[in-house]
């Protein structure tokens, strides 16, 4: 029997501190689809989509109706759409890219992940078609996202593609310059990418996962706040060790939960249970913001010294009480910290307390990496491939995925705000410092071969 | 014990002190009795009990009443037991409902005639008092054919009506957020 006050201390959980399921992201290998006949290939993807997709959403909605935890997002993510290129022209990029969103949208998903590359050692021709389309691609579909693998521990840094990206970031944003950039917001650059990442925009089904597989993304942030909230209110003596125990505990909770469900929708739809990805992913919402724990540890602004200290401790005991709690974890797992997505981030932003060289210290000791985060529309491209090849640099080195996902608002500088709305928030324009004095670097060009770390054979 | 023996169902009411179910024990003991099954609970500083106990043939349902009421303090009830007649068990989903607020008539009787009207069944039903709070709470087995979101539609109309908050939640829920075990209720009777 579970004793009174656990079963009241749970439903606090789901009804005052929102305790949901943050996504479940199905994955579907499109490679079968694959034709040297475009409009073939084309219909193959809508088909295949449909037929691996149609019950996904009623699905989660009959879970959460059976289990009363709301699951917030329902994705897509497909193998890397470069590989369907392979055997064909830039035109076949766009109704692709056309057939993915329509697919993704007649399935009832907000999101679809995977029109991306894998480039971290060179470009294939269809990577070069997927790479050289994004910025068409994210400023005319609604749904499809992009991530580009430039970077690993094992291949270093691929700073051609690198360089590449920033100039590319740059486009995206400027084709929708309307929109503050919006575009670029669906558009992840990464180190050590993950192949289960259930979370978008860097979301797609890796090459050596099953054709169809079901990935969670657990509860927010809300949660491990208002129960640190509760311990430092009601006990004497909390120290850091007592509240990393407190995180550590909530995160068994919220994992459960998320393995519970995402089993149950595995299972209805008879597809693969993949991974739970333990990543606290905050939303715009008052109170469900990775910024307002750290303020709730003692950070009374966010980037003052002891941030990033506070983004460790809570990034690790994250990943501890997650651990315990499911021996299916993977994806990126651990802490976001999307400026625009999060409240107190881009409040942070706007007082001049967080800075883009805190952030990326922040991002050494935490997933995922400079997300969401925007800059002013004049900085140029190389800058913007500087910027995120000291990104990569953080990954390869220590081993762990870190990830780009920039907005240079066009138009817009320093005391603008960038508006995007919905689950991608809004944000102060964070100024770059010393912008223009890295081309030379990045303009060498090449590989930065794999650190000494990769050896370990 | 073979068949030449006799089951009774035993209900058993006493103002709360220590040492009832030590006597009840004994004197059923003494009867020749061995129990079978038994809950206890305390509601309001009364103590309840009922056990099923299995007793030799020749021992009567007064006779084992009589002997009860003699320990002193207790009133006793006791039926023979009928395995025949017992009712069929529901089968289906364990649910938590939780109702949350201020205390008036009428709640478990709103609630319970919502469980009763969709054949759900109450396994057990229990209320706390939390400061001006009331909380109650009703773990169920809710069937197959019953739809929950319906049946949760139902209860927050009821509880909306009565001024409470009220959330069903899977039992597994509870399981996976407080037990180390790795097994949740279906698991286990799948």
């Amino acid at each position: 029997m579970i004793p009174t006050e656990d079963i009241l201390k749970t439903i606090e959980m789901v009804q005052i501190e929102k305790l949901d399921v943050r996504a479940v992201t199905l994955g579907i290998n499109l490679v079968g689809c694959a034709d040297g006949d475009s409009g073939r290939m084309l219909r193959n993807v809508r088909t295949r989509i449909h037929s691996a997709a149609g019950r996904l959403v009623s699905c989660c909605d009959d879970v959460s109706g059976t289990y009363g935890i709301p699951i917030v997002n329902k994705r897509l993510a497909v193998s890397m759409a470069s590989q369907l290129l392979e055997a064909h022209g830039p035109a076949v990029c766009l109704p692709l890219a056309r057939v993915l969103d329509e697919s993704a949208g007649e399935v009832g998903v907000d999101l679809i992940g995977g029109y991306g590359a894998l480039v971290h050692k060179g470009f294939s021709d269809g990577d070069r078609r997927v790479v050289d389309s994004i910025p068409d691609v994210l400023s005319t579909t609604r749904r499809v996202c992009s991530a580009v693998s430039v970077a690993s521990t094992k291949a270093g840094i691929n700073m051609d593609a690198v360089r590449r990206m920033g100039a590319i970031i740059k486009e995206t944003a400027e084709r929708t310059r309307a929109k503050d950039g919006f575009a670029a917001a669906k558009l992840c650059v990464f180190a050590n990418i993950p192949e289960d990442n259930p979370f978008m925009a860097g979301a797609f089904l890796g090459a050596g996962e099953p054709g169809t597989v079901i990935n969670i993304g657990v509860s927010g942030p809300g949660v491990i706040k208002s129960a640190l909230e509760r311990l430092i209110a009601t006990r004497k003596n909390v120290d850091l060790g007592r509240i990393a125990e407190e995180i550590k505990r909530t995160a068994f909770r919220v994992t459960r939960v998320g393995e519970l469900m995402g089993r149950e929708v595995a299972q209805r739809l008879g597809v693969r249970f993949g991974v739970v990805d333990l990543s606290l992913a905050p939303t715009p919402d008052v109170g469900d913001s990775v910024g307002e724990i750290l303020e709730t540890m003692g950070i009374a602004a966010i980037g003052a010294p002891g941030s990033t200290a506070a983004v460790a401790l809570l990034n690790d005991a994250v990943k501890k009480g997650g651990l315990f709690a499911s021996s299916s974890v993977g994806g990126l797992s651990g802490a976001f910290i999307p400026v625009s997505e999060d409240q107190a981030l881009s409040r942070a932003v706007r007082e001049g307390t967080l800075t883009l060289e805190k952030l990326e210290a922040m991002t050494s000791v935490c997933s995922v990496g400079l997300d969401m985060v925007v800059v002013p529309g004049d900085t140029d491209a190389d800058t913007l491939a500087a910027i995120i090849a000291d990104e990569m640099a953080i990954g390869v080195i220590n081993g762990k995925t870190t990830a780009v996902r920039i907005i240079p608002a066009p138009g817009k500088g320093p005391g603008d705000v960038a508006v995007f709305g919905g689950l991608f928030g809004e944000s102060y324009i964070l100024p770059v410092r010393n912008a223009g004095r890295s081309g030379r670097f990045v303009a060498f060009g090449g590989q930065i071969p794999a650190p000494v770390q990769s050896l370990k054979n | 014990m073979t068949d030449s023996v006799g089951r009774h169902v035993i209900s058993v009411l006493a103002r709360d002190h220590v040492g009832i179910i030590a006597d009840v024990a004994d004197t059923l003991y003494d009867l020749g009795a061995n129990i079978e099954a038994l809950s206890q609970t305390v509601v309001g500083h009364w103590f309840t009990m009922v056990v099923r106990a299995a007793f030799p043939a020749e021992v009567s349902t007064e006779a084992i009443k009589a002997t009860l009421e003699r320990t002193g303090g207790i009133q006793a009830i006791v039926v023979p037991y009928d395995s025949a007649a017992a009712g069929a068990v529901v089968q289906g989903e364990p649910y938590v409902v939780t109702t949350v607020g201020a205390d008036k008539p009428g709640i478990v009787r709103r609630f319970a005639r919502c469980f009763a009207n969709r054949g759900v069944n109450i396994e057990d039903v229990w209320n706390e008092i939390k400061g001006e709070t009331f909380v109650e709470m009703f773990h169920v087995t809710v069937p197959a054919h019953v739809d929950p979101k319906e049946l949760r539609d139902e209860l927050k109309e009821a509880a909306q009506e009565l001024g409470v908050e009220m959330r069903l939640q899977h039992f597994d829920i509870f399981t996976a957020t407080n037990s180390l075990s790795v097994h949740t209720k279906k698991d286990l009777t799948r």
